[in-house]
């Protein structure tokens, strides 16, 4: 098997080498992927109209966040359900009722007694101290991500880390009394609701699917304006699935699906 | 050589892909094949973001002297292509989701069989 | 309202799951609330599929922004077809699945309902997205959901799982190796982009290598022989619930996109450009169906037989699409139709068979006649259907595939096809046998047949006389959804 996947490696290696012979050059501002190939149908390529027009349309410096949240948002839209397709499934996989793993019996999940719980100060004081700043820091991520790098995903990341850092620095079970499972687990869907909540709203509204045009009619901006805001909205419901989902899982893999001991 | 010529930058990715690649096949230990596959998609977002670099004074696509000032005489050449960042933004997230259900479902098969080598699961798969 | 239609037949199964997982486990609220939902998103694909019919061809800017600015979805009659043919087996699987919720879901339900959701709206996202990168999102958040759905089986299914998601993740993998080296030569994602600057440019390496990339990760996820070796176990061993959804549709949409490669991106002229390839494909299609066929013959399981047919039909439709002849292309189209309808109905039977005898296994099958026989008719229907009898719709797509073959002058895949039938013949000769005949060996009567067998059975049959009408209509069908769409 192993000569095999050398031999699979090898040719996959020369072939994909094989097909750069004909690439252009490294970094050459006119290739087509960043000037647009000669036949093409616009006049002036995507990637170009984007660096230029984007923040005259949207007043986002950071053109990924408008790319990412306004011109290609269905695609990040989806990539917010992958985030909650992922927690769920694993929701799916590990949080066997007491009942089904009891008729499995599969010997590592007998309960047994927890060993006594070994508290450090220091540590308890350091998390302690160190988690307010990092959800503010999660938050100004989120709410920075127009003009500095971050945006909903980051700033999902940052906040979800937050209570990871509790959960290692204390112990899970508390962490799950302060974050349990019954709030977390409707949070980790009501982000991806939200995101599509504006796009049916943007729908209901005349417009196309999360074309944010069509809010103009509810709150009173200019085009530019209602763009930044609503990137900031649906940016809002990306971080909202991230965060809990980043907990979730944590939780759910630490603990082998039971929420008795972490790490 | 016209391979040496377009850039023998994409040889970094080509060599991180074949890594992976024999990690996934080659291995037997299971959470060895999820590193491999983890290395196997890092090297495509590496290929991704190569596509997106500018020469000369390019800098990250975020508009400089965003805050306050308004901006003015954006030039396509002084920022990279943002739309590879875009497209690898999601490319990262579907790695981390495949990694995490891969690691649910390895903690099954330990609390199942005992054992993380596939191997070892084959014959009590075939001895049961 | 009319032209928002497109966007719905996504949006709606997907909204409906992430709400799905908010609810309540109670079986009977989230059965009717699922029928409700699935009876919508059908009249939505219909409703698509009617306008797809009277404009030809439906187009749709997201976030308001003209492609290749924005993602756009555009809809062809195939795709309309393609769109109510998900909805349509999503619902009836669901109704089939519903009696397995007690023993094999439990307590879970409300969340795999919302993975059963999330798969549809994917499949409808497959099918309708026309921006290559969204495809990948798509075909990663079905795998995902999949990967979710058949690990919950326990047991065996988890290796499986773990096959399943080390090789379709490289399928995936390798297809956005693909989309790359496209974006990096031709600067665009959206695919009627794509097709116009291809048509204009001499194929270089990298052009013929992204092809050779997007293929290998569709075969990957088609399951064609040699790269079959996650679907058998990963079908066999999930819950029931799951593969009547799974199996009729994730391979079926693996073979609509590499149709959608080659002929919308490509444009159809790959045998004008790299004639070698139609020759390595379909010999490697004729292989596959009869390594698939055999692979099914060497079963006792009837979940795992009727899974290794899947294999073996991967074969018709990719020989089928890499035949020079259009009548080839057109036969494996409307055979990705008839096979889809087909699966659902076998593992409808399984689950119905369940039921009335209390196992799967060949010996389990003796008295089926007796006690089910509604199911067994179903099963001699399907059988009928895979072995290629007039007038059920797999004669018709066989002939086409073959008149095509022949026109083509491959006569390796005339002779997989006929020996694949013959296959059929004897696999479904030996399950109907063990099912009429009474057998000698006694085992435990103590399981309660039920009732429900019977209405799964009826149900199964029921479809599976649709699959005559699909046939005797199957010109019209051909003229209406498929020659519009394959290049002459």
């Amino acid at each position: 098997m192993k000569r095999l996947a050398l031999v699979m490696s090898i040719l996959l290696g020369l072939l994909l080498l094989k097909g750069t012979a004909d690439f252009p050059q490294f970094g050459d501002p006119n290739s087509p992927a960043s000037a647009g190939h000669p036949n093409s149908s616009e006049d002036s390529h995507v990637s170009v109209r984007y660096i230029t027009e984007a923040y005259g349309e949207t007043h986002v410096p950071n053109l990924v966040s408008a790319i990412l949240a306004d011109y290609r948002n269905f695609d990040t839209m989806f990539e917010t359900t992958v985030v909650f397709t992922a927690g769920t499934a694993i929701f799916l996989i590990l949080r066997l009722p007491l009942g089904v793993l009891a008729r499995r019996r599969s010997k590592a999940e007998m309960p047994r007694t927890l060993p006594p719980l070994a508290r450090d100060p220091i540590l308890e004081m350091a998390c302690r101290v160190l988690f307010p700043p990092i959800q503010l820091f999660g938050l100004y991520v989120l709410t920075h991500g127009h003009y500095s790098p971050g945006g909903g995903f980051q700033a999902g990341v940052i906040l979800g880390a937050s209570f990871i850092l509790l959960a290692i620095g204390f112990d899970l079970r508390g962490t799950l009394s302060r974050l349990p499972e019954s709030v977390y687990n409707p949070f980790t869907a009501l982000g991806v609701a939200f995101y599509i909540g504006i796009g049916l709203l943007c729908l209901v509204l005349g417009g196309n699917f999360l074309d944010y045009e069509a809010l103009r009619q509810v709150v009173p901006l200019s085009s530019q304006e209602i763009r930044s805001q609503g990137i900031l909205l649906v940016e809002c419901g990306v971080t909202v699935t991230v965060g809990s989902v980043i907990f979730a899982i944590y939780t759910n893999l630490v603990s082998r699906g039971l929420h008795r001991e972490g790490l | 050589m016209s391979l040496i010529q377009s850039g023998f930058i994409y040889w970094f990715f080509v060599v991180l892909l074949m890594i992976g690649m024999y990690g996934a096949v080659g291995k037997d230990n299971l959470v060895k094949k999820l590193i491999g596959l983890s290395i196997f998609q890092t090297a495509i977002i590496l290929f991704y973001v190569s596509i997106g670099f500018k020469n000369g004074p390019a800098t990250i696509p975020i508009l400089q002297g965003g805050h306050g000032e308004p901006i003015k005489d954006i030039a396509a050449a002084s920022y990279f292509n943002p739309v590879p960042h875009v497209l690898m933004l999601t490319a990262i997230v579907v790695g981390v989701a495949t990694v995490g259900v891969a690691l649910a479902v390895i903690q099954r098969l330990y609390a199942e069989y005992g054992t993380l080598e596939e191997n070892e699961i084959l014959d009590k798969i075939a001895n049961s | 309202m009319s032209d928002q239609l497109i966007i719905l037949a996504i949006i709606y199964p997907l909204f409906v799951g992430v709400v799905t997982s908010l609810m309540p486990c109670r079986e009977r609220l989230l059965a009717i609330w699922g029928m409700v939902h699935l009876a919508l998103a059908n009249l939505l694909s219909l409703g698509l599929l009617v306008q797809t019919l009277t404009e030809h061809q439906v187009t749709y800017h997201l976030s308001g922004w003209a492609p290749p600015l924005g993602i756009e979805l555009r809809a062809t009659v195939f795709s309309g077809l393609i769109s109510w043919l998900i909805s349509a087996v999503a619902l009836v699987g669901f109704i089939g699945g519903r009696d397995t919720w007690k023993d094999q879901v439990g307590e879970r339900l409300p969340h795999f309902l919302a993975l059963f959701f999330l798969l549809v709206a994917a499949f409808q996202g497959l099918c309708l997205s026309n921006d290559a990168f969204n495809l990948y999102v798509m075909l990663e958040i079905s795998s995902l959901a999949t990967y979710g759905l058949i690990a919950f089986g326990g047991g065996r299914a988890y290796l499986a799982t773990f096959h399943y998601i080390v090789m379709g993740t490289i399928g995936a993998s390798f297809y956005l190796i693909g989309v790359g080296y496209l974006y990096i030569k031709t600067g665009t994602l959206n695919i009627s982009d794509l097709a116009q600057i291809l048509a204009g440019v001499p194929w270089t390496e990298a052009y013929i290598l992204a092809l050779g990339f997007l293929i290998i990760g569709l075969l990957l996820k088609m399951a064609v022989f040699p790269l079959h070796l996650w679907l058998p176990n990963a079908y066999t061993y999930a819950p029931d619930a799951t593969s009547i959804l799974v199996a009729p549709l994730s391979t079926k949409l693996a073979v609509f996109l590499m149709f959608r490669v080659m002929f919308d991106i490509f444009g159809g002229v790959i045998d004008d450009n790299i004639p070698s390839w139609s020759l390595f494909m379909v010999l490697l299609a004729s292989f596959g169906i009869l390594a698939g066929t055999s692979l099914s013959l060497a079963q006792r399981d009837l979940k795992k037989i009727f899974a290794c047919l899947i294999v073996a039909e991967a074969g018709y439709m990719l020989g089928g699409l890499w035949l020079h002849d259009p009548r080839g292309n057109v036969g494996a189209l409307f055979h990705l139709v008839n096979d889809a309808v087909a699966t659902l109905v076998l593992f409808l039977v399984v689950v119905a068979v369940q039921e009335s005898v209390g196992g799967r296994n060949l010996g389990h099958l003796s008295g089926l006649f007796r006690k089910s026989p509604l199911t067994a008719a179903a099963l001699i229907v399907v059988a009928f259907n895979l072995i290629g009898v007039p007038p059920f719709a797999g004669f018709f797509s066989k002939a086409t595939l073959i008149t095509g073959a022949i026109a083509s002058g491959r006569l390796e895949f005339v002779v997989a096809l006929l020996l694949a039938s013959l296959g059929n013949l004897v696999i479904f000769f030996r399950i109907l046998e063990r099912a009429y005949f009474p057998s000698e060996e006694p085992f435990e009567e103590k399981w309660t047949r039920s009732k429900r067998g019977d209405v799964l059975g009826a149900l199964a049959l029921c479809i599976g006389l649709f699959l005559i009408v699909l046939g005797l209509q199957s010109n019209t069908i051909m003229d209406l959804f498929i020659r519009p769409v394959v290049p002459l």
